[in-house]
């Protein structure tokens, strides 16, 4: 009996020492929590610091940001180089709602819900009242921005105000309309805009959001709202407001054009940057879009013969214009310098050797591999590698605002309140000017003496286009204008190069893309059918038909 | 302290039977341990199969926490000698299963060596897997350990493994020494495998022909001239004018296999014991190049297993087992590098790149013996295999059992406790030796040196090695049980605690404890009852939501031993049993998912934010994935209804069943009230409702024909699966909802045909952001909005329940033996897509891989009658290649999956040099396949590791 009694316990010891082996920690400790967060006794606040990054994290990528794409092959300024790219779904009237390539509608609303978590929480947190009324304004101008997202793509969508949705809380939202979302955000920019750092910052703090942010995001909401798309009885009070709103950002005087037009894009300390989302240096945009002929480089962009007709000479004349001295046979030379910082040729010096996009060139040699579809690949944004054996990690930081566009949306809204006045044409030739066209004998950089508002119209929608080309500018602006019907119903074209046995070339323009727009519904982007699916309250744009 | 216990048996409510038949001191057969034990035992000396002579079935058989008689059994299992086993020539145990139990259906998506092990779905779940009453994984177990398989399936056998339980069991038992002398056997064998349903790759000049057709399709210029395609065709000009034969230079016809097993078992009253080791070598089909390489580049998988098996008795009352087992398992394949592709590496990348790749891509190897390639090709498939190095891996596993069983007959007639532990570590690493290689464009220049230009880097080779996996698990067990018959009584009791601690990495254990119990009672073997429930508790669920009861009962009666079927001699069972009970999952408990977390991201990662001048990173925080506070378990509740039939001394057997398993609280996404608008990802919720029910037919045979012995078994399954409920999105038409139909139902267009002609374009319904030209797939406008769209899928193949039957069956006279095995399905759909079925599929940029044979019958207008795909094209095409019931194919199979012959030497032949047995074996695998499937095989369907046959010839020597 003893013996057995010695036996169960033995037995026992095993047991228990087995499970005796249970860990200390019942919960996860190397996980943060709320709680660590915002935490209530850091007066260094440095977890809500990287919350609030985290913020910043939604701000759109730029660049070959859509499915590997720049989001102009949805306009006719460029198309893609690879075969069946849904981006150009854009531009072949191939978007619905199980398609929508420049879905951002869940990245803007995560924006949103980290905004409104940062405002909820950040007062638990003992940093300085000063830092927190800043904190506090720039999440709500990063709310503000997401919205903005939102609305050019979709009109109006649904507010969420401060809402923090739980797991279990209805989100089945209707749509509010685009006007109480634009007045939303104007609301917002009123109210923060002197609470954000001012718009001369220290080095530390480029990069975050600051007065002038705001009040550039004003300038190009109130634009918007006085073009036609959403202005279609031409009220010019919306055009004085926007012509003011631009006004305001020139009055700060903090900005100005930068000096060199290619080094603008590498920079990361410049007065004419108002607002951007800065990177880690890098070289995607050459590896993405450098031309394939070199060791690197997928050629990935390739910019349309459109596009390359829209740059004037270099004294400022459209190449049909009389006295242009544009010459066919050597359509290249002497054109606006903007061209060659934007738009890689035939012939243009890179790494060492010059461009081929002749057929059978190196950087266009046939066969089925992805290259160049009109003779030409991006050059806009890169170093300046054309003397470089390899590229090398540059600043790519991706500029959402910058002066330029706020002398266009001035020159644009007051050409329209005033027509061609002197202030609009000071806007313009302070443009081209930075551009390094030539002033000319009648210091008007090629605007023609007498030009009538219509004629100040086109030349100023077609100054934002070059200026402001692959900036995901002319991809709203053809939209707001309501032009996209005409430019974008018109086959794209591209440049047939063939290399003469004397080595000259010989030049011409072909087809190489179709493009279809209905202005029936493309104007505004069709909700994600995942949204319509899913919230019975939930109205598609008109024209989709899910 | 014996009156003691006896009444706390009585307090826990065992009852007054138990107390007063004890009392009576009356009963008719001991169920000493040793019974059991010695059914098991015998296992290991059966591995001596000298016939198929008429053995009577195991009288016991494995359940959870121990054995039942098979007579008692009233749970819905199926069992499996390990020796059942042995004439697969498979590497993973799992190919070997195929066929043999009714409910179990298996499908293997890949034979790559070391990582060819078929999934397993048990009444449409995915089982838990216990070795030795641990939960273990399958991996490499050697099939000459194995003593059994078990299946179990319905809630009265696995409820008592409560939420781990839910989805069903296969329970293997290992081998064990049984009281007999000293027994060695020695198994040398060896294979070939045969890959099955290779592509039939164009030729360059047919490839270059379709590609400039499909250009012209897309609108474009053909790139290839005439002139071109004559070089191609005729082979003139090899080096700018390529046409390789890349699966015959990269791949060779055959490959080996081999396997060497040795093993002793014996013992005497004291001790017993089995050792087994075991080695098996699996070589991969590329070819090697000595003359580049001192090591070999050739995918393999090597595995060294061991085990020993002790079992001692102690005292006359005290039994220890002790079970130490190990496996390494070493692999190697070619380096093979990609940055610009998705990840994929070595023999993934190489066989993912050999559809891709066409004849006339570049030259294997140029003249001067360089790796051929040019701009667009700058990975050479050859130089891939033997030119970039190579990975090896390794991983290992190492496992003690260690239990004490103690019979506690001196307290009560009966009564017996055991305690159990088990330690399992395993420890996987992979190491990277591979390297990148130049490939050189040669153009030769008549008269003059050749222009060569080169792309890419002779790389240095790699050194790094990656600890992929690392956990560990403790297993802890103790169980008091008692067992006893009184007059016609007989009771079978047990209770036990068991916890499970399995560390993975550096995350904190999954725990699993449970306090589980099972009550037996028979009346004079006519009248069963069971009542099993286990009280768990997992610690990845929130405090005081941790714990769940799951009990089930089974009612069972044979009417065999009634007095009035007496008159029936030759029947020896009729038995009509049921089940009901409640188990359930908690596989996807996650990982603490019920607490709200957030994400921190250093300021050196790629979501790190930047500010200032110069740009600096800092570090960010998000907010993880939304917590689920309610989460719990996935609940089953289970009926199951059987009738077994046992006649002629048993050498009939036939069982039937019905199933009915309703699962409920399915973690899915919600499909109602999940608008994007909350801002973040919403986690996994306890949502679906699903049915799983079905009817399963066993039947077997053993006879005997003068001096032929010979058996068949056969099963049949009938699975139906129903989606109950899924909180389905809003579907505007009745045919577009998953609601109500089989679980996992392919959707997809209705394909009517090709457009055979501008003019029928337009008259039919547009193609919501395609345009159709000839040639292209038609579809059905299901809603009769002349709009081809989301709205007109509907679901697409069989709605039918699957079946799937499988049949052993084998004869031996005198020294010959034969057996095969053959399982099927039908009602079963698979598409047949992807880049071996597509054209011209390339990974990364551009369309301009390979092509194949069924290309040849693309639509062109002078083949538009008879052509059977569509028209061709370059890169994606978004009307053609959705989800249609034109790439939806019935995935019905019938397979001779296994046959083996084989002879024994007689024994006078052998005896004088000591030798109790000489085998010599042939067998195979895949060896015939019947099904309505085009190129493809039934099961890799998408080729990624083409499925193989193997045959395999080998010796088993026993003395």
């Amino acid at each position: 009996m003893k013996r057995i009694k010695n036996i169960i316990t033995g037995l026992s010891l095993v047991v228990i020492i087995a499970s005796c082996s249970k860990s200390i920690e019942t919960e996860p400790l190397e996980r943060i929590g709320e709680d660590l967060v915002f935490d209530q006794i850091d007066k260094n606040a440095d977890y809500a610091k990287q919350f609030l990054n985290g913020t910043y994290l939604q701000l759109p990528d730029g660049y070959n940001r859509v499915l590997g794409n720049f989001l102009d092959v949805g306009t006719d300024d460029a198309v893609s180089s690879e075969n069946g790219s849904i981006v150009e779904g854009f531009r072949t009237g191939l978007v619905s709602g199980q398609n929508v390539p420049d879905n951002t509608w869940a990245r803007n609303y995560t924006g949103i819900r980290r905004a409104n978590m940062f405002l909820s929480k950040i007062d638990l947190v003992p940093a300085t009242p000063e830092l927190k009324i800043q904190w506090k304004a720039e999440a709500r101008f990063l709310r503000a921005y997401f919205y903005f997202e939102l609305v050019k793509r979709w009109a109006g969508v649904p507010l969420v105000g401060d809402k923090i949705f739980g797991l279990n809380d209805n989100v089945n939202l209707k749509r509010n309309t685009v006007d109480e979302c634009y007045d939303y955000i104007l609301s917002e920019i009123e109210a923060i805009k002197d609470l954000l750092l001012p718009e001369t910052v220290t080095d530390q703090n480029i990069g975050r959001a600051n007065k002038g942010a705001a009040l550039a995001l004003k300038s190009r909401i109130l634009l918007y709202r006085a073009s036609p798309l959403l202005n279609p009885n031409a009220d010019p009070q919306k055009w004085t407001a926007a012509a003011n709103a631009a006004k305001e950002v020139m009055e700060l005087g903090s900005y100005g054009l930068g000096t060199d037009f290619i080094a603008l894009f590498n920079a990361v300390k410049n007065k004419e940057i108002i607002f951007m989302k800065e990177q880690a240096q890098n070289q995607s945009v050459e590896l993405n879009n450098g031309p394939i002929g070199y060791t690197l480089g997928n050629g990935t962009t390739s910019p349309t013969q459109n596009l390359v007709d829209a740059f004037p000479m270099k004294n400022g004349k459209m190449p049909q214009e009389s006295g242009s001295g544009y010459d066919a046979a050597d359509p290249y030379k002497n054109r606006d310098p903007r061209f060659g910082a934007t738009i890689m040729f035939n012939t243009t010096q890179w790494l060492d050797r010059p461009v081929e996009t002749f057929n059978g060139g190196l950087d266009r040699p046939g066969g089925s591999r992805t290259q160049t579809k009109t003779g030409y690949y991006l050059r806009k944004f890169m170093g300046k590698f054309e003397n470089s054996g390899t590229y090398s990690n540059l600043n790519h930081h991706v500029i959402l605002f910058r002066y330029a566009e706020i002398l266009l949306n001035y020159a644009e809204a007051l050409n329209e309140v005033n027509g061609p006045v002197n202030e609009v044409l000071d806007a313009i030739k302070a443009i081209r000017k930075r551009a390094g066209i030539t002033a000319g004998t009648d210091d008007r950089y090629g605007i023609a003496i007498g030009i009538t508002k219509d004629q100040m119209r086109k030349l100023i929608i077609n100054e934002r286009r070059i200026e402001m080309a692959f900036e995901e500018q002319r991809f709203w602006d053809i939209r707001r204008w309501k032009i996209a019907e005409q430019v974008l119903n018109n086959p794209l074209k591209g440049m047939n190069i063939v290399k003469n046995a004397d080595g000259t070339f010989s030049y011409t323009i072909l087809d190489i893309a179709p493009a279809v727009f209905d202005a029936s519904k493309n104007y505004l982007f069709p909700i994600p059918y995942s949204e319509i699916q899913t919230n019975p309250n939930m109205t598609q744009n008109p024209g989709y038909t899910y | 302290m014996r009156e003691k216990l006896r009444y706390s048996f009585r307090n826990l409510g065992l009852g007054m039977l138990c107390l007063a038949a004890a009392q009576q001191g009356a009963f008719a057969q001991s169920q000493d341990s040793t019974f059991h034990k010695k059914a098991l035992n015998d296992s290991a000396r059966k591995a001596v199969r000298s016939s198929y002579s008429f053995q009577q079935p195991a009288s016991v058989v494995p359940v959870l926490f121990g054995t039942q008689r098979r007579e008692q059994l009233l749970q819905s299992q199926g069992v499996l000698s390990g020796n059942e086993l042995l004439s697969f020539p498979v590497a993973q145990i799992e190919a070997a299963l195929y066929g043999k139990f009714a409910g179990l259906y298996l499908l293997q998506p890949s034979a790559k060596p070391g990582e060819d092990a078929a999934s397993v779905s048990l009444r449409g779940r995915n089982p838990l897997v216990l070795v030795d009453g641990v939960p273990r994984n399958l991996n490499s177990i050697n099939p000459e350990q194995i003593a059994s398989v078990s299946v179990l399936k319905d809630a009265l056998a696995t409820s008592i493994y409560g939420m781990r339980g839910g989805n069903g069991v296969i329970l293997i038992e290992t081998k064990r020494g049984s009281v007999a002398p000293r027994k060695i056997s020695f198994t040398a064998q060896t294979g070939i495998q045969k890959q099955l349903n290779l592509p039939s790759f164009l030729n360059a000049a047919d490839y270059s022909t379709l590609f400039n057709e499909a250009l012209v399709n897309d609108g474009k210029q053909p790139i290839y001239t005439p002139d071109a395609i004559q070089k191609y065709r005729d082979g003139s000009d090899p080096v700018l004018y390529p046409n390789v034969d890349w699966y015959n230079s990269i791949l060779k016809k055959k490959a080996t296999q081999q396997r060497y097993n040795l093993n002793f078992s014996g013992g005497n009253e004291k001790a017993r014991y089995f050792v087994d080791l075991d080695y098996l070598s699996q070589d991969g089909f590329f070819v090697s190049d000595a003359k580049r390489n001192s090591y070999e580049t050739n995918n393999s998988f090597k595995r060294y297993g061991f085990r020993t098996n002790i079992d001692a008795d102690l005292t006359k009352n005290l039994l220890l087992s002790l079970n130490i087992f190990g496996r390494i398992r070493n692999g190697n394949e070619p380096g093979a590098i990609d940055g610009t592709l998705l990840g994929l590496t070595g023999t993934d990348l190489i066989y993912s790149n050999l559809l891709r790749t066409p004849n006339n891509a570049y030259p294997m190897l140029n003249p001067d013996g360089s790796f051929g390639g040019n701009q667009q090709f700058t990975n050479n498939l050859y130089a891939q295999v033997v030119g970039s190095g190579y990975r090896p891996a390794y991983n290992r596993n190492l496992g003690v059992d260690f239990s004490l069983k103690q019979k506690l007959d001196a307290l009560l007639d009966g009564l017996y406790v055991k305690g159990k532990g088990s330690f399992n570590t395993y420890y996987s690493e992979l190491i990277n030796r591979s390297k990148s290689f130049a490939v050189y464009q040669y153009t030769p220049i008549p008269g003059g040196d050749p222009d060569i230009i080169k792309y890419g880097t002779d790389g240095s080779q790699n050194n790094s090695s990656t600890q992929n996996v690392a956990n560990r698990q403790i297993y802890a067990e103790f169980l008091a049980g008692y067992d006893r018959v009184f007059g016609k009584h007989e009771i079978n009791a047990s209770l036990n605690y068991n916890m499970d601690t399995f560390v993975n990495g550096a995350d904190m254990s999954i725990d699993n404890s449970a306090l589980a119990a099972r009550f037996q009672y028979n009346y004079s073997k006519k009248y069963f009852i069971e009542l099993v429930s286990s009280y768990m508790g997992m610690n990845r669920y929130q405090k005081n939501h941790q714990w769940g009861f799951f009990p089930a009962a089974g009612l069972g009666w044979d009417l065999s031993k009634e007095d009035f079927m007496q008159s029936f001699k030759n029947l020896n069972t009729l038995k009509l049993r049921g089940s009901y009970g409640r188990s359930a999952d908690n596989n996807g408990a996650g990982y603490f998912v019920y607490d709200q977390f957030y994400n921190s991201f250093s300021s050196s990662s790629s979501s790190a934010v930047y500010f200032g001048s110069p740009a600096t990173g800092n570090g960010s925080i998000i907010e993880a994935v939304l917590a689920n506070p309610n989460l719990t378990w996935e609940t089953a509740d289970k009926l199951n209804v059987g009738l077994d039939i046992a006649a002629f001394q048993n050498r009939l057997q036939f069982s039937a069943e019905y199933y009915h398993n309703a699962y409920s609280g399915l973690l899915q996404q919600r499909g109602t009230n999940a608008s994007t608008i909350i801002g973040n990802e919403r986690p996994n919720e306890n949502i679906g409702k699903r049915t799983y029910s079905g009817v399963e037919l066993t039947a077997g045979y053993h006879g005997q024909t003068g001096q032929v012995n010979w058996f068949v078994n056969a099963n049949a399954s009938i699975s139906k699966s129903k989606v109950d409920y899924m909180d389905e999105v809003i579907r505007p038409y009745d045919w577009m909802k998953r609601t109500g139909l089989p679980v996992g139902q392919p959707f997809g267009m209705v394909a009517d045909g090709f457009f055979q002609n501008q003019a029928e374009i337009d008259n039919s319904a547009k193609i919501d952001g395609y345009k159709a030209v000839p040639g292209d797939i038609r579809y059905k406008d299901l809603n009769g909005d002349g709009v081809i769209n989301v709205f007109d899928e509907q679901a697409i193949g069989s709605t039918k329940p699957m079946v799937f039957y499988g049949l052993t069956a084998g004869l031996n006279y005198k020294g010959f033996e034969f057996s095969m095995v053959w399982n099927g399905v039908s009602n079963r759909n698979v598409f047949v897509n992807g880049a071996g079925t597509y054209e011209f599929q390339s990974l990364g940029l551009g369309g301009s891989g390979q092509a194949f044979a069924h290309h040849l019958d693309r639509w062109t207008p002078a083949t538009a009658s008879t052509a059977t795909y569509p028209r061709l094209t370059v890169g994606n095409n978004i009307n053609n290649q959705r989800a249609s019931s034109f790439w939806l194919k019935n995935g019905s199979y019938l397979r001779l999956k296994n046959v083996e012959v084989a002879y024994s030497l007689p024994q006078h032949w052998i005896s004088f040099i000591k030798l109790d047995r000489a085998r010599i074996f042939v067998n195979g695998s895949n060896l015939l396949t019947i099904t309505p499937l085009e190129r493809v095989d039934p099961e890799v369907v998408n080729w990624d590791y083409p499925n193989q046959r193997v045959f395999n010839f080998g010796i088993n020597l026993q003395f």
